[in-house]
This record gives C-alpha cells, structure tokens and sequence, in this order.
C-alpha cells in the first residue's frame, strides 16, 4: 500500500513529456503483444495443415 | 529530445497561428495522463474551434498534406501521435477549450482541459474506460469536487452522474 502511494507521488511529480513517453511505449508494447496474438493463431494452423500433409504423402 | 515526441503539439500551436484553428484544448486520454497516469494511447484528441470563415476540417488535413503528414484513421499521423481534430459540438466542449491550461510539454506550450472538464466529458461519453478515468480523477485527488458538481449542473450532466454513481454504487 506504502509502494502504490509512493508511486501515485512519483507519478504526479513526474513532467507531462516522461508520462507520455511511457504511455507511447506501452503503447508500442501494447501493439506488438497484440500482433503477436493475431500471428499466433494463424500460424498454429499452418503447423497443422504442413503436419497433415507431411503425414498424408508418408 | 526525441523531436517527434513533441512535433505534433508544435505543429498543432501552427495551426493555430496560421488561423486554420481557432482556440484549443487537449482531451481524452492525453490530458487524463496529465492529470493522473500514463495509459496505452496513441490518440491526441484536441477540441478546437475552428477559425473564422472555416467550417471544415478540410483546410487542416490539406495544410498537414503539404507538411508531409499522412491521415490515419480519424486522426492526422504526427510524429509518434495520431492527432483527432474535434470541432467542439456543445457549449461543454466549447466552455472546456476556452476554460483550458496551459501547459508545458518538453518546451512547447500546449493547452489541456481542466480536470473538472476532462471528467465530465467523459461522464458524458459513458464508456467503461472512462468511468474507470473518471474514478481515478476523483480517488487521487486530481479535481476539484465542488467544481465538478458546478460543471455537471451547468451542462445537465446530472443523470450521467447518477449513471455513473449507480454503476459503482458509490
């Protein structure tokens, strides 16, 4: 609890600039987890299609 | 300094100069992380007025063409930020801009709306995320009460407000 209010103080003692340079490298965090999940999913299914195909010309 | 961290507040203070805006203000989530903490947003959402003898957004997209700005999404891309122009559609969002602060990012001067402001517009969008901002605003201390009841009295915000003590029973 002690931590979290420490922090809200570090926080507003902060400049505009330093809080928007975090927000702006969330943000690209943000972007790169999200693509990462989009790729994920579309990938899996072509490790299956390649393994049934694998499987199917043995 | 990182220049296109702070190229889209000098470009918008341009704008201005040039008379293709009128008066402005930063909202949303920009001016929130002003106010309280860094969110994940690329969106700089200004309210302006648009200049006189101006009732488009038209002139400001060409203007940022010339510049090399390309838009994206509802927004201008500048720099590390997509800047949304919002011609302000009520006297609240009017009231916000001329009420605004200024403030200082890095050397630049820009302006942002009161936190009084900023929470009622965002009673007035409603949206969870809002609400959640709104909280904060309100549990770190970053407002003023009695100038938040004024504004939601001023601007019949005052069912949003009950919308929004009902949904956090507070």
């Amino acid at each position: 609890m002690a931590g979290l209010q420490e922090e809200r103080k570090e926080m507003k003692r902060r400049s505009f600039l330093e809080k928007l340079r975090i927000s702006a490298a969330m943000q690209k965090e943000s972007k790169i987890i999200k693509k990462g999940r989009i790729i994920k999913p579309a990938q899996k299914r072509e490790n299956y299609q390649t393994d049934y195909r694998q499987k199917a010309s043995e | 300094m990182n220049m296109e961290e702070i190229l889209a507040f000098r470009i918008i203070n341009e704008l201005k100069k040039k008379g293709l805006i009128g008066d402005y203000a930063v909202a949303g989530g920009v001016a929130y992380i002003y106010y309280d903490e860094p969110i994940t947003t690329e969106d700089i959402d200004v309210f302006c007025i648009l200049g006189s003898g101006i009732d488009t957004l038209s002139p400001i997209y060409s203007y940022a063409r010339e510049l090399g700005f390309k838009p994206e999404k509802e927004g201008i891309r500048i720099g590390t930020w997509r800047v949304q122009f919002l011609p302000s559609p009520t006297e609240l969002e009017e009231d916000a801009v001329r009420m605004a602060n200024k403030v200082k990012v890095g050397a630049i001067t820009t302006r942002v709306v009161k936190p009084e402001y900023l929470a009622a517009l965002m009673l007035k969008a409603g949206r969870t995320k809002d609400i959640i901002r709104v909280d904060s605003l309100i549990e770190h201390g970053r407002l003023d009460k009695d100038e938040l009841y004024r504004v939601i009295k001023k601007y019949g915000l005052h069912d949003k407000w009950q919308d929004y003590k009902r949904r956090g029973k507070r």
